[in-house]
């Protein structure tokens, strides 16, 4: 009786699993994913491009010998490990073998070397040049050991220069395809680059060879092509996102999140998370003046209320942090010293009087002519009047902005800079003396003696010591003001799965990205 | 041997005069232009930051060497005269230069995307005259009633929306609401031409609208000038119909300020329209003229200014020959 019960009962379980369980749980290849990004390429030259627009498209292309996981840690990509000599002057990198470009051909040690060599020469006009340059990468010194084998030597140590490979920034892209007319990029990421077409689209195909398989050992990506269309302003994105014609959105304005949380729409799978760009509020140490008397600065620091900035700027969405790196990454240090997290606009009116300054002052303040950037400054400049200073804003688009700030001709600076993985890439080119981008002159002989000291320890837990006291000793000076990280807002349409982002945001990670998303019905999405 | 006609003679006499004026436009045209292009030139060093300042970011770290080296190889190192001088020597020779940022030469960089600009002038210009023109005229024909109020209202309206507003809503109406048009983007496919046209609807509706606002008062005013003219009381006491009156007699006499702000419109079009090809995605010349100035794509900007100017002077010089053939009492001097 019981046998006969068991069968059938078998049958119809098996059955129910198969066709009761949604598709949605199993990867479905094929599709074309359109995906809204609000930036767009200058040239389809990867090797030239550089800022947010490369970022965005060449990750998904091209890679670089280290990638980033979801908290933006350093993990292996091109490179499987590294080994570094005790000096921290000598890295040897293993190329992982049967990585091939789009083209067919094998990717070799010879072809970083190749890719590397061409970014320093001045005359190819590469934008990673200063960046290889500054991280001591010099041409004469890449040796190739062997097919699979690359070593870098350095004058000087620096423990951190795997992160300078990263595959967000330093592809390697196939040499021949560096000066190809026209521009076609091969490289060994997940899509093969098709076509650009200036402000319209860019077309890339599935990589066949690709590499990286998901968790279960299947290939990746998933879907056939993908279509990045840049859509500049903020509610074309929402609404062509909302409209269907595209599946995924890089940003969505922050304002429409408070609702979005609150009634969820159907269609939408929203991405809200903390992010990575820090916000600072600079102040001039060039010129002589009252910011030089650390008393006006603490002033202004303690005149702040932040947590109501962050929540002006994010909707709520961003706690108020002292330091450049945001929470649940390697570099963050918890229970950091704060006197300016609240505000306190007595003492900040006490101290003023103390400088000098009981009738209050008025200070230059340039600002980059980009909304979030000037609704930072609004509000900044409304809470500093209320202890009697008085920020005169200059509004300038990008091209003013940096010349102004170059030339160091402001009192006040404010804005928010990307996130760099290793704080020697943050850290050392914004704070140490005479550095390029050490924007407002800040100088602390012990916080370079430190930096200094971190870029060739070896050690994590002392490196890591080392750049606590950096970031106290910053704190300290009161020379640049941290507020927090701006969130990340992305949102992808319920069509369409698994387009997750790491604590950047980016397009193309390693475990994640485009390569990684599917449609739960992909013949809808030719 | 023959003796001319009085009428020949004065055939003659006109052909002549209008030879004489296109000369004398293509003379004035040459030194218009420098001026232009000098003013602009001027211009574009005075704002502060230069192309090298734009091409790095804080993370690409541009050293001095680099700045050096940048400057010597796009000429920013030489007087201002002197950058000026080569550049002028170049043009004249056709060659507008390479953009700095795209690093494509200019002629190419612009040709890619006229079609676009010239796409949505045409599809504005349509619609702007499918309203307003009826619209004007029915005002002028209908004034003071319920048909004249709803005209000019609406021409108030279409004056005061702002377009980005406008685009945004016929988005919202039309892409998600009632989903029968993509919300932004651009197609351009002789094999396709029902895609291209739901590309440029919307867009030309937005673009479209205020001038059509514009054009629909100026049809009414000028519709209305006429009527009230003697030559209007004449036809109609002869018994010719209204319909004729209306459209073969008034109708074409006012249409010559009308053309006039057509013309004008049409060069202002041309020149690209920077706030809808934002919000619609539109991969025009405004969006790229915009861009240069911000980039300090010092030869992309002089390029497009150029070329801006010639198609404003030309498109005005074919509104005066439209002119003579709208009222051929016109000469033209």
């Amino acid at each position: 009786m019981i046998s006969k019960l068991v069968l059938p009962t078998a049958a119809i379980a098996i059955a129910s699993a198969i066709f009761l369980v949604p598709s949605v749980m199993a990867q479905n290849y094929g599709g074309t994913l359109k995906i809204g990004v609000d930036v767009d390429l200058k040239t389809a030259n990867f090797a030239k491009t550089s800022g947010n627009s490369h970022a965005v498209y060449a990750p998904l292309v091209s890679e670089g010998l280290v990638n980033f996981d979801m908290k933006c840690n350093v993990v292996p990509a091109l490179a499987t490990h590294w080994d570094i000599s005790k000096d921290a002057k000598t890295f040897t990198f293993h190329i992982r073998k049967g990585v091939k470009f789009h083209n067919g051909r094998e990717l070799t040690a010879a072809d970083v070397k190749k890719t590397i060599s061409w970014h320093r020469k001045k005359k190819n006009r590469s934008k990673s040049r200063g960046r290889y340059k500054r991280g001591g990468v010099s041409s004469k010194r890449i040796k190739v050991l062997d097919r699979y084998t690359v070593q870098f030597k350095l004058k000087t140590p620096s423990v951190s220069l795997p992160v300078l490979f990263n595959s967000r920034k330093s592809q390697i892209l196939a040499p021949e395809s560096l000066t190809s007319k026209p521009p076609r990029p091969i490289g060994t990421g997940p899509f093969k680059f098709v076509e650009w077409k200036p402000r319209q689209y860019t077309k890339m195909v599935r990589n066949e060879h690709y590499w990286r398989k998901d968790k279960n050992g299947k290939k990746l990506p998933y879907v056939d092509k993908l279509i990045i269309k840049p859509i500049i302003d903020g509610s074309t994105r929402y609404l062509a996102l909302k409209s269907g014609d595209i599946h995924w959105a890089n940003s969505i304005p922050l304002d429409k999140i408070p609702n979005i949380k609150k009634n969820p729409p159907k269609w939408m799978t929203p991405g809200i998370k903390a992010g990575s760009r820090w916000w600072w509020f600079q102040m001039q140490q060039k010129h002589k003046g009252p910011l030089r008397d650390k008393r006006v600065r603490m002033a202004i620091a303690h005149a702040f209320d932040k947590q109501a900035i962050m929540d002006g700027l994010t909707w709520g969405m961003a706690s108020v942090e002292n330091q450049v790196f945001p929470p649940g990454t390697n570099w963050y240090f918890k229970n950091l010293p704060d006197p300016y997290k609240k505000a306190n606009v007595k003492k900040a009116k006490a101290l003023l009087a103390e400088a000098g300054f009981a009738k209050g002052l008025t200070l230059n303040t340039i600002v980059r002519n980009r909304t979030e950037v000037l609704n930072f400054a609004t509000l900044a400049q409304a809470q500093l009047k209320k202890v009697g200073i008085n920020l005169k804003l200059r509004v300038m688009d990008y091209g003013a902005h940096r010349k102004t700030t170059k030339k160091k001709k402001y009192d006040t600076n404010v804005g928010h800079y990307s996130f760099q993985p290793d704080p020697h890439w943050r850290y050392q080119t914004q704070f140490s003396t005479g550095a390029r981008s050490n924007n407002p002159a800040y100088s602390n002989k012990e916080v370079d003696k430190l930096m200094k000291k971190a870029a060739g320890e070896l050690d994590k837990k002392k490196r890591r010591a080392m750049y606590r006291k950096v970031v106290e000793l910053i704190n300290k000076d009161v020379v640049v003001l941290f507020f927090g990280h701006q969130p990340i807002a992305q949102a992808s349409r319920k069509e369409l799965k698994n387009f997750v982002t790491n604590c950047n945001g980016d397009t193309q990670w390693a475990y994640g990205g485009a390569s990684n998303a599917w449609f739960v019905n992909p013949s809808k999405h030719k | 041997m023959g003796v001319l006609s009085p009428v020949t003679c004065v055939k003659l006499q006109n052909e002549e005069r209008v030879q004489r004026y296109i000369l004398h436009r293509i003379l004035v045209l040459l030194p218009v232009l420098i001026l232009i292009s000098l003013f602009c030139f001027s211009m574009l060093h005075m704002i502060p930051g230069d192309p090298i300042d734009v091409m790095f970011d804080e993370d690409d770290f541009d050293d001095a060497e680099t700045r050096v080296f940048y400057e010597k190889l796009l000429g920013l190192d030489r007087p201002f005269h002197e950058q000026y001088i080569m550049w002028l020597g170049k043009v004249l020779q056709g060659d507008f230069g390479n953009s700095i940022h795209f690093d494509r030469p200019n002629a190419e960089i612009i040709w890619e995307r006229f079609p676009a600009t010239i796409l949505l002038a045409f599809g504005a210009i349509i619609v702007s005259i499918v309203i307003a023109i009826p619209a004007g005229v029915i005002a002028a024909i209908k004034r003071n009633t319920a048909a004249d109020h709803g005209a000019m209202t609406f021409a108030l309206l279409g004056i005061s929306i702002p377009n980005f507003w406008l685009g945004i809503l016929l988005i919202m109406a039309f892409s998600i609401y009632f989903p029968i048009l993509p919300s932004s983007g651009f197609e351009a496919s002789i094999a396709d031409p029902v895609e291209t046209i739901k590309y440029l609807i919307l867009p030309s509706i937005t673009l479209g609208t205020a001038l059509s606002a514009i054009l629909a008062r100026m049809t009414r005013s000028e519709m209305l000038e006429e009527i009230g003219k003697e030559y209007v009381r004449t036809a109609r006491a002869k018994g010719v119909p209204e319909r004729t009156v209306i459209f073969k007699h008034t109708l074409k006499n006012a249409m010559v300020p009308i053309l006039t702000l057509l013309g004008l419109q049409i060069a202002n079009l041309l020149g690209g329209t920077v706030i809808v090809e934002t919000v619609f995605q539109w991969p025009g010349v405004g969006s790229l003229v915009v861009d240069a100035i911000y980039g300090r794509d010092y030869p992309l900007v002089q390029a497009l200014i150029l070329i801006f100017a010639v198609i404003f002077v030309t498109v005005n010089f074919f509104v005066d020959i439209l002119y003579k053939w709208a009222n051929p009492r016109i000469t033209l001097e």
